[in-house]
Parts: structure tokens; sequence; C-alpha cells
């Protein structure tokens, strides 16, 4: 009886810890040839690239308005953090905390910044855009709901 | 008639392209080369600085900073120890904090102050309330650098924008010393080879318009 007592519990803690695993929010690294792989433009898509950081206060903020975004099946939005790789684990209890869906990237290299953008100085956040037919919008600025919503809506329409 | 007509559209073309221009030189601020116009800015020890203050400057270490973004944390040792380095040479640190403090008040001219006597900054702790000054320049964020060679005229000039050096996160990391090289290349009478590099930080927190 208490074996059985025990493995119930031992089986309930297994299955918590799957179902966790596998809701938790993902931070992957990954580097600047890998993503810029994916920063090509797809016909069926609008591609959204955030770049954010744990330590960046506008960025957690706009997060869960990217989030939201996620929800859209014309959009395909990457989050890419800029935290140190050692601090993977902060940007992942982030994400965690704003009950944000997405995972995220980890981009944690020199001399990336150019090859996002040449107009963009470094600053946090920052967005790019790319639509169907491969224009290219690139945003050193913090989005509202509503901005972001506008832009993307702006962008759609074109 | 026609004349007139002819006259107004080439009035209003000429004003529009002074529009554009206009708001062009605001948004991009200075780029290489440029020369740079004086401020007058309230430093945390009550003074107001100004770059004419420095007789005997042969230029300037000028750095956008906070108290508040980790970026700008990081490099605080590495501003101190330009200005140690550099000071005495003729290149002084004069660090500006242009952040509104409604949206961040820990970078307040109080909590400023407390920072600069706490890490004893040796140089300016300059406080940018209008964000002019920020700007003028063209700044965008936090630690944002831009080193400005004073020439033999007393003309002001843009050298070199952007990092400090390419290892924010840990300074035994550094591969590339960009401020120091620039200032090194002044001081020997050249040009900086390295005149632009970029790094992250942290958006300057405007006012809102």
């Amino acid at each position: 009886m208490r074996f059985r007592h025990h493995m119930k519990i031992l089986f309930l803690c297994a299955f918590l810890l799957t179902f966790t695993s596998a809701f938790s929010q993902e931070v992957v690294k990954i580097n600047m040839d890998e993503l810029n792989q994916e920063m090509i433009s797809d016909e069926n898509h609008i591609k959204v690239f955030n770049f954010w950081a744990s330590w960046c206060g506008p960025c957690v903020k706009e997060l869960p308005y990217f989030d939201e975004l996620a929800d859209n099946p014309n959009l395909n939005v990457t989050l890419v953090s800029l935290d140190f790789e050692e601090e993977i684990k902060k940007a992942s209890s982030i994400l965690k905390k704003k009950g944000i869906g997405l995972s995220s990237y980890l981009l944690d290299e020199k001399d990336f910044i150019d090859k996002v953008d040449s107009s963009w100085t470094g600053a946090i956040p920052a967005t790019l855009i790319l639509d169907k037919s491969g224009n290219r919008y690139f945003f050193e600025k913090a989005f509202t709901r509503d901005e972001l919503h506008q832009t993307i809506n702006n962008i759609i329409s074109k | 008639m026609r004349k007139s007509i002819a006259l107004i559209t080439g009035l209003l073309v000429v004003v529009a392209v002074l529009y554009v221009n206009a708001s062009e030189t605001v948004a991009d601020g200075y780029g290489i080369g440029d020369t740079v116009s004086d401020f007058k800015l309230k430093s945390t020890s009550g003074d107001v600085v100004s770059m004419a203050d420095y007789d005997e400057a042969k230029g300037f270490i000028v750095v956008f900073t906070c108290n508040t973004c980790p970026y700008a944390k990081l490099y605080e040792q590495r501003i101190i120890d330009l200005d140690q380095k550099f000071s005495a040479k003729g290149f002084p640190v004069l660090a500006i904090n242009p952040n509104d403090i409604t949206k961040q008040p820990d970078d307040s001219m109080e909590k400023m102050a407390a920072r600069a006597k706490d890490k004893n900054y040796s140089f300016p702790y300059l406080r940018d309330d209008s964000q002019e000054v920020a700007r003028a320049f063209g700044a965008s964020k936090t630690p944002h650098v831009y080193v400005i060679n004073k020439e033999a005229s007393g003309k002001l000039r843009v050298e070199f924008i952007g990092a400090i050096d390419d290892s924010p996160r840990d300074a035994s990391d550094v591969e590339k010393t960009y401020v120091e090289d620039a200032v090194n290349a002044l001081l020997a009478g050249k040009k900086p080879t390295v005149t632009q590099e970029k790094a992250i930080g942290c958006t300057i927190k405007w006012k809102d318009a």
C-alpha cells in the first residue's frame, strides 16, 4: 500500500516534470550565420524579428505584444535575446514570468549589428519586419500594443 | 499670373526641401567630420559645464551614459579609466545623462550625484534635462561615445562615434579598444582609422512628445 502510494507520487512528479518542460519557454543559442538564414523573406508569411534582453525594461514590456502577433497565421514571429550566454536562464525565466508562449533565440557574438540592419545604432528594443515580397522594415524603438498592430496592418495592406 | 504660380510653386519646393533637410539633421545628429556646437549643462557638483571651459583640452571624450542601463554599468569603470588615462593628455571625459527622469527616476540629478560620489568620478557627470544635447549629437543609447577633436582654429570636430571597445561583458576579454585607439591617433596628429563601431545599449528614455 505504502509502495503504491510512493509510486503514485513518483508518477505524478514525472508527469508534472514532462508537462512543465514541454510548456516552458525555451531559449536556444543561435549564431549570426544561422539567424541570417532565417532572415530571408517568405512568400507565405510576414516575418517579424524582435531583439530583446532580460535586462532591458522596454523590451520586456513589449514582449507580450509580439507574443499576441504570433496568433496571426500570416505572421512568423521570432524573438532574439541579446543576453549574454551565461544569462540564458534569466532570459527564459522572464519569458515564463511574462507568460510568453513563444520560444526565443539567444545571440551572443561580436559585430552582428550591421548584419541585421545597417541603420541600427545598437539600441534595443529593435524590430525587423520582412514582408512577403522581401521589403525590410527596421524599427529601433519600443512599440505600444496599438503601434505594433498599426505597423503590421500597414505592412499587410501594402 | 503664370509667373506668380511658378514663383509660388518654386517657393513651396524650396520650403519643402529646407523642411526635409532640417528634420533630417535633427533625426540624424552628428556624423564623422561634423563640427559640434558647444553646450551648457549642469553637473552633479552644481557647476555649469561647457567644452569652452577647457582651454587646455585637445579634445573630448563625450559619453552619453546613465545610472540605470546594465550596459552603462558594465562600462562605468572603463569610462573612469578613460578619463584617468586621457584627461591629463588633453582628452577629458564629459559624461552626459539624457534619460527622462519620469521614465527612469534613478537617473535624477540626486541619484547621479550619489553615483558620481560613490564611484569617485574624476570627470563631470552632466544632466541633459531638455535632451537637446543628446538630440543634437544624435545619441540613441547608453553608453554612446563621441570622440571630439579640437582643431587649431578652435573648431570641435567629431572623429569617432560608437562603442568604447568590443567586449561589453568583460573588460578582460577586450580585443579592440576603439575609443582609446581613436584618441591615441588624434594625440599623434592622425585621423583615427576606425571611426564608427556599434554596440548594443539601452535606448535613451526620451520624454513623451
